[in-house]
């Protein structure tokens, strides 16, 4: 059957609560309407119900599977974003942090007041991550604008996002601030910090780069 | 006579890894059609099963996916990835050697 855009529309209206996520909703608007089409007969929304009742399930049914789908995807995300950080300590990735390692040495090295060299990097350190971070939340809300719904990658950019955060300021609380739990000598505070400046540029770099190759690949950056 | 979808269960990885490897690329609905066809309307592959089983095989890194757009709506295709084409090959073996096993205990003998 043939469909016009007052149907399409009325389908659409149908099912966009149901799902969550942007990835189930588009493969089960798709699958509903390639189905339609392959019907004889005129077009009502009973059809519609019959194709999810008897090829999906229910929309509890659907509900129940995008769970496991979004857990199982985040999971192999998770793994995926650990080993582009392990890839960055192997050739020839290792150069780049070398290369970060040595700067932060000659910064270490450089003859500075400790407490201002502190407060010098936590505030650029600050600005970066802050940056990225706005990166990461103005992706996911423009992506939700445009498409209604957030995608699973979304949820795991946002997830990302603020593990990043709370690493950092755990980190923040606990050495490097005028309450921290475990006060250090300035020396060692300011080893530290550099040591954070480090794998905050790297996290940062890998997470940039991951999201734009996933990105891609979803073919709706 | 319709073929009981459970006796299917087991193989249904087998199946899409399969038809992605004679196919290419194809998305969910035409993977159901295509078997429809294959097995002349006997076997229907309930989109239920169908789905779950693309997404774990996706999660698990056997397939790869990408998006096109098609008549104004987002279509997902699902491709074999690297590590999918050699476990197409093992799936496939394992396949054959069940059947062989299963007809050596029913001893099936061609219908009429």
């Amino acid at each position: 059957m043939e469909l016009t855009e007052e149907q399409k529309a009325e389908i659409r209206d149908y099912i966009v609560d149901v799902p969550r996520y942007r990835e189930t909703y588009d493969e089960l608007y798709d699958h509903i309407l390639n189905a339609l089409l392959e019907l004889p007969g005129s077009y009502h929304l009973n059809e519609v119900i019959a194709i999810i009742n008897q090829d999906f399930g229910s929309f509890s049914e659907i509900v129940i599977q995008e769970e496991i789908y979004q857990k199982t995807l985040t999971r192999k995300y998770i793994k995926m974003f650990r080993t582009e950080m392990w890839n960055t300590f192997k050739w020839p990735g290792i150069l780049g942090n070398l290369s970060l390692l040595a700067l932060c040495w000659f910064i270490f090295r450089a003859d500075v007041s400790r407490v201002q060299g502190i407060r010098f990097i936590l505030v650029g350190m600050g600005a970066v991550v802050i940056l990225i971070a706005l990166w990461g939340y103005a992706h996911v809300f423009i992506r939700k604008r445009r498409y209604s719904k957030r995608s699973i990658l979304d949820n795991f950019l946002l997830y990302q996002t603020g593990f990043g955060l709370t690493l950092l300021n755990a980190f923040l609380q606990l050495f490097i601030s005028k309450y921290a739990l475990f006060p250090l000598r300035d020396d060692f505070r300011y080893g530290i910090t550099l040591l954070v400046v480090c794998f905050c540029f790297i996290y940062m770099q890998v997470m940039v780069k991951f999201f734009k190759q996933k990105l891609k690949i979803l073919g709706t950056a | 006579m319709a073929i009981n979808n459970e006796l299917f269960k087991g193989t249904l990885q087998t199946i899409i890894l399969n038809l992605l490897s004679e196919n290419g690329r194809m998305y969910g609905y035409e993977m159901t059609q295509k078997v429809k066809g294959l097995t002349q309307g006997e076997l229907v592959l309930k989109e239920g099963a169908l789905y779950p089983a693309l997404h774990k095989l996706e999660a698990e890194g056997l397939l790869e996916t990408s998006t096109e757009i098609v008549d104004n709506r987002i279509r997902k295709y699902y491709t074999l990835s690297e590590p999918g084409q050699k476990e197409v090959l093992s799936k496939l073996a394992e396949a054959r050697e069940f059947i062989q096993q299963l007809q050596a205990i029913l001893n099936l003998k061609p219908a009429l």
